[in-house]
């Protein structure tokens, strides 16, 4: 079942042990002020 | 002091191979504490380490100062036995009631590579528009464990967004949303913009028939002035009867061949049949009644309506035509594939019957494909028209989108066709991801 979505490229799973602070640095407005609404939860790695 | 980890502290075994021991680890002042225990690693299946415990040491190295990517490098080089020293959390909760296995269909793309709230990314999967998701863990209420369909052979479940954040998430999106727009718009004459949500796509023309008369869905236009948030809708698996054959309905903007599909597949009329409509005009000597049309009298017909006997109707010169529900259930009940040319909107009144039907979108291909396609075929066309099909096709799959099972682009008639026809013949082979209350009343 739903082959033609499926056969949208599956992406891999996001690669592990990419840890990428920038991403936390987005300057976009809205992120700014969801930030404020909704804060980010203390960052958690895999031991 | 009671605050003292020494005064009780746990020393635990655990085996750990290359892999993570599948437990994740935080910050909170100087200590290291265990955040989330993941289903599938060798943390879960030890039942030693839980959410809360405090890592003191591990193999004589000392924990409590390291911050968390520290911590993740020192036990990246490790394997074998480890020697963990906890200080185990003070109160530990009743362990909250397994939950089942959920079977989610997602109805929003997700990258965790992009989201800053993910509590940790290297375990966020990716996923797309209509991916399968089994959730295995709900006990954070913000972050549910899942695999997705197709990757169950992974070890450890990763994080996606659970159900309530997401909404809360795009609910929040929508609201800042309203409020730039309203903050960014000169105001005119004093007036208090107070706009909650981002300006409404224009909306697409009003839906006519392949005959050219306006179509009416029985089930309202109000269904969609609401924006809507899609997470997340929970599916199970069907598995094909045969005394159940699915309705085939085929969506898609106006001249990109989905008549011509639909007339393909009736050919084998062995296989294939149309429903038959209603009409409140007169029968013609030549008509059969429940063959050509089922006519009733226009009072008739408009106390159908009105009782949602309709998945949709129009009116043309005078006369009312429409699809009954049970003129579909009638080709179901013959044992054949009911095959069905619809307005998206005509889609809810549909999937909430029990005739469980699946969805094809034919869409478009790209302008510069399309504009070959009608010169390949010798169709006049203007450009226009092109753009126009191409804007409606974008617009069915933005509002519409979710409700879609296949999507299928049709450049080449004959091989939408073929892959139309496989698709038909493997729902009769191959269980499918429905909607999981289709199956809840059967």
């Amino acid at each position: 079942a739903l082959a033609a979505l499926g056969a949208q490229a599956r992406r891999k799973r996001a690669t592990r042990g990419t840890y990428s602070p920038s991403g936390q640095e987005y300057c976009n407005p809205r992120a700014e002020m969801m930030q404020h609404a909704l804060k980010p939860p203390p960052e958690e790695r895999l031991i | 002091s009671p605050d003292d980890p020494s005064e009780h502290i746990k020393i635990i075994k655990i085996e750990k191979t290359n892999e993570p021991l599948g437990a994740t680890v935080r910050n909170e002042g100087e200590a290291v504490i265990i955040g989330r225990i993941v289903r599938g690693g060798a943390a879960e299946k030890s039942g030693l380490l839980h959410e809360g415990d405090e890592l003191l040491e591990v193999n004589g190295v000392a924990m409590r100062g390291k911050s968390v990517h520290e911590v993740c490098q020192v036990l990246g080089a490790l394997s074998g036995t480890l020697c963990v020293v906890l200080a185990p959390r003070r109160a530990v909760p009743a362990a909250p009631p397994p939950h089942r296995v959920l079977h989610v269909r997602a109805h929003f793309d997700y990258d965790p590579e992009d989201d800053v709230y993910i509590p940790c990314r290297e375990l966020g999967i990716s996923f797309q528009k209509g991916d399968v998701l089994h959730v295995i863990s709900r006990e954070d209420p913000n972050w549910w464990q899942a695999f997705r369909e197709g990757e169950e052979d992974q070890t450890l479940a990763g994080l996606i967004p659970s159900q309530a954040f997401q909404h809360q998430r795009e609910s929040m999106k929508l609201t800042l949303a309203g409020e730039v727009a309203a903050r960014d718009k000169p105001r005119k004459g004093g007036t208090l913009l107070c706009a909650k949500k981002p300006p409404r796509k224009k909306k697409g023309k009003k839906a006519t028939s392949e005959a050219g008369y306006p179509l009416y869905s029985t089930s309202g236009a109000d269904e969609y002035e609401q924006e809507e948030i899609l997470t997340y809708e929970e599916v199970a698996l069907y598995y094909p009867r045969a005394s159940h054959k699915r309705p085939i309905v085929l969506i898609g903007p106006p001249n990109i061949g989905r008549h011509e599909l639909r007339q393909r597949l009736m050919e084998d009329s062995s296989r294939f049949a149309a429903a038959v409509p209603h009409t409140s005009r007169p029968r013609k000597d030549h008509e059969v009644p429940g063959q050509d049309y089922h006519f009733i009298s226009r009072t008739q017909f408009e106390a159908d309506i009105l009782n949602r006997k309709f998945v949709e109707h129009g009116e043309y010169e005078k006369a009312y035509y429409g699809t009954s529900l049970e003129a579909i259930r009638e080709v179901v009940n013959s044992g054949k594939i009911c095959v069905l040319n619809l307005h998206p909107q005509s889609l809810k009144i549909l999937r909430n019957s029990d005739l469980k039907p699946y969805t094809v979108f034919v869409a478009p291909p790209s302008l510069e494909k399309l504009r070959q396609k009608k010169i390949r075929n010798g169709e006049a066309f203007k450009e226009e028209e092109l753009k126009e099909i191409i804007a409606t096709a974008r617009d069915m799959e933005l509002r519409w989108g979710h409700l879609f099972d296949m999507i299928i682009i049709n450049n080449d008639t004959q091989r939408a066709y073929q892959q139309l026809l496989n698709e038909i013949n493997s729902l009769e082979r191959e269980p499918q991801w429905v909607p999981a209350h289709w199956l809840k009343h059967t």
